[in-house]
């Protein structure tokens, strides 16, 4: 089965619904395009409901989403999103085809802002009711971190990504724990409580950014600072947001690497795939079919070896 | 205001919140070496502790002129670092029965040039009270809300009321990536609105810069205690920083302009912008220079 990369799939879903076998009432968000670990993924309104698709990335990719699909098929919760796979669905470059999942949440916000704006007893009651549900299901999310997690306007918590999901409890067991300190640390004081309709309907989404903003001219991506000038020429086809003061950069020539905020090539753009992962300032260099890992600085810390 | 002598009765407290997120693996340069921004800043900070240590110290006798908190933050989190937990500050004289390992640092030279932490000796010997972190991204918002519980708590004490406000330092190389601006400087308003009778808490927030190129001196322009009146932001993050600083209190005014520094007139702000490890110093330095032991 194919599996597609960052730009292929930003190809392909500008494409959409023309480069969709069976979705034809789709409006993508291109511009939520973004990647985890072994997925792409884009935000799209079907059938006037939003949704979330995701694309294998790394050959592991459709083993999960597969492993997912049955351990959630037949499961009736409003704590879970449908989670279903679109065989072959998705046309990509050279006629080839890859599948997609498209998992359909109910409508909420990241759990990563509602923590400051929902009271403890409120959190706590979400956490205890999905941890309740995932049991009554017998089920393990395996990924549960706040951005993760959408929460309603009723403060009841909703699942995404859940293309690691396994048909065993146990496997979130640390996570909630994780979970439960946020909430501690985070949450509102109960007698804050009547700030809570205000604060639900004033929350800002916007959370501070490093001073670059993306930019695209001729169909290639560069970087403004604040004031709007250009600090990175746009010459990309494809670069992350910066976090951590790095980005991650496809060439016109569809080779990855990685930049620091002044457009220095940090890892060079002469690979396959490069992904950067800002909790620990490291790289994970695909080479011909090779890994190897990098530090922050560029510099190769491993081998080159099959598995990243 | 801002005039209490530091006394066994009226000792004073220091907080340093140090970010320890992954953009601290970057470089800088201190004393003529290239090294990672975590571990300048943990250089410098072992270096201020030894000299509040020093200066507590009379006839071997270590006196409990100094609370001290210091909180790293990183990975969604804050870490404890002095004390092991995060809930409490330890006095200076609780921190002298930890006996950390000493760590030797060789230096090629002194640069002469504003990036030294110490121009008498190119070598020296540092007890390592704080070790080197840079993983993860940037909670700055949770930092300072933890901070504000604790300078809160610490104020609100009987036997502080009269003494020296607080001075919390907030090192960071920028990028908080858990709150709005706005939010963080309604975090920043609420730890520099507790404070003793002798004065608001004073919050100074230190911006590191980066080393433009690894072979060459290269650094941005830095900001020391900018003027108030002509203080001129060169982005948004620089305007939030200044926000979210204290105004330095005229007695501190003849210590600040010690330091240097083209910075127009008084009133002064408490921030540092692409400030290098050795100016990071002389801001830190500020609280143990200004304070009086009686």
């Amino acid at each position: 089965m194919d599996i597609t990369t960052i730009v292929e799939f930003r190809e392909a879903i500008q494409q959409a619904p023309k480069s969709l076998l069976s979705l034809k009432d789709i409006e993508v968000e291109v511009e939520t395009l973004s990647h985890t670990r072994h997925f792409a993924e884009c935000w799209a309104t079907l059938d006037k409901r939003r949704v979330v698709i995701y694309a294998p990335i790394t050959p592991q990719a459709m083993s999960y989403a597969e492993r997912a699909e049955d351990a959630l098929r037949g499961k009736n919760s409003r704590a879970l999103s449908s989670f279903t796979i679109y065989r072959n669905e998705l046309l990509l470059g050279n006629s080839r085809r890859c599948s997609i999942i498209v998992e359909r949440p109910l409508r909420g916000t990241p759990l990563t802002e509602m923590l400051y704006t929902l009271t403890n007893e409120r959190l706590t009651a979400g956490l205890c009711s999905l941890r309740n549900s995932l049991n009554d299901n017998n089920l393990s999310h395996n990924n549960l971190r706040p951005e993760n997690i959408l929460v309603d306007n009723t403060a009841a918590w909703h699942c995404i990504r859940q293309y690691y999901t396994t048909a065993a409890t146990g496997g979130d067991n640390a996570a909630f724990e994780h979970l439960e300190r946020l909430i501690a640390r985070h949450a509102l004081a109960d007698e804050e409580s009547n700030e809570l309709h205000d604060t639900l309907s004033t929350y800002s989404t916007e959370t501070t950014k490093p001073n670059r903003e993306r930019c695209e001219e001729l169909g290639l991506v560069g970087f403004n600072n604040e004031r709007g000038e250009r600090v990175i020429e746009c010459k990309y086809l494809w670069a992350s947001d910066f976090e951590e003061g790095r980005s991650m950069v496809i060439s016109r020539e569809r080779r990855a690497g990685l930049i620091d905020s002044d457009g220095r090539e940090v890892i060079e753009t002469r690979y396959d795939e490069v992904e950067y992962d800002p909790n620990t300032g490291r790289s994970w260099v695909l080479n011909d079919g090779l890994w190897a890992e990098f530090d922050y600085l560029g510099n190769q810390i491993s081998g080159w070896g099959e598995e990243s | 205001m801002y005039s209490q002598p530091i006394t066994h009765i009226h000792r004073t407290a220091f907080l340093f919140a140090l970010d320890c997120s992954t953009s601290m693996q970057g470089l800088t340069k201190l004393n003529n070496k290239i090294m990672r921004k975590a571990d300048a800043v943990a250089v410098v900070c072992n270096f201020i502790l030894d000299e509040l240590l020093e200066r507590a110290t009379r006839n071997e006798e270590v006196r409990d002129y100094y609370d001290i908190s210091v909180i790293g933050y990183s990975k969604n989190d804050i870490t404890p670092i002095i004390p092991h937990r995060c809930d409490r500050l330890i006095s200076i004289a609780e921190l002298a029965k930890y006996a950390p390992r000493t760590k030797e640092w060789n230096f090629e030279g002194n640069a002469n040039n504003g990036d030294n932490i110490d121009n008498r000796e190119a070598d020296f010997v540092l007890r390592e009270w704080v070790k080197p972190l840079a993983e993860g991204r940037t909670p700055m918002h949770t930092a300072l809300t933890h901070i504000y519980t604790l300078v809160d708590r610490w104020c609100s004490r009987p036997e502080n009321r009269d003494s020296f406000p607080p001075m919390v330092f907030n090192i960071t190389d920028g990028e908080a990536n858990d709150a709005t601006q706005e939010e963080l400087i309604t975090a920043a308003e609420h730890i520099r609105e507790t404070g003793t009778n002798n004065g608001n808490t004073l919050l100074i927030n230190i911006h590191l810069g980066e080393l433009n190129d690894n072979e060459i001196d290269s650094w941005e322009p830095s900001k020391i205690f900018p003027s108030e009146r002509e203080f001129e932001a060169s982005s948004a993050y620089e305007m939030t920083l200044f926000r979210m600083s204290s105004p330095m209190p005229q007695e501190l005014e003849a210590v600040i302009e010690a330091i240097g520094s083209d910075r127009g007139r008084p009133p002064y702000r408490g921030m540092g912008f692409n400030v290098t490890p050795g100016e990071l110093l002389n801001i830190l330095n500020i609280g143990s220079d200004s304070i009086n032991i009686a």
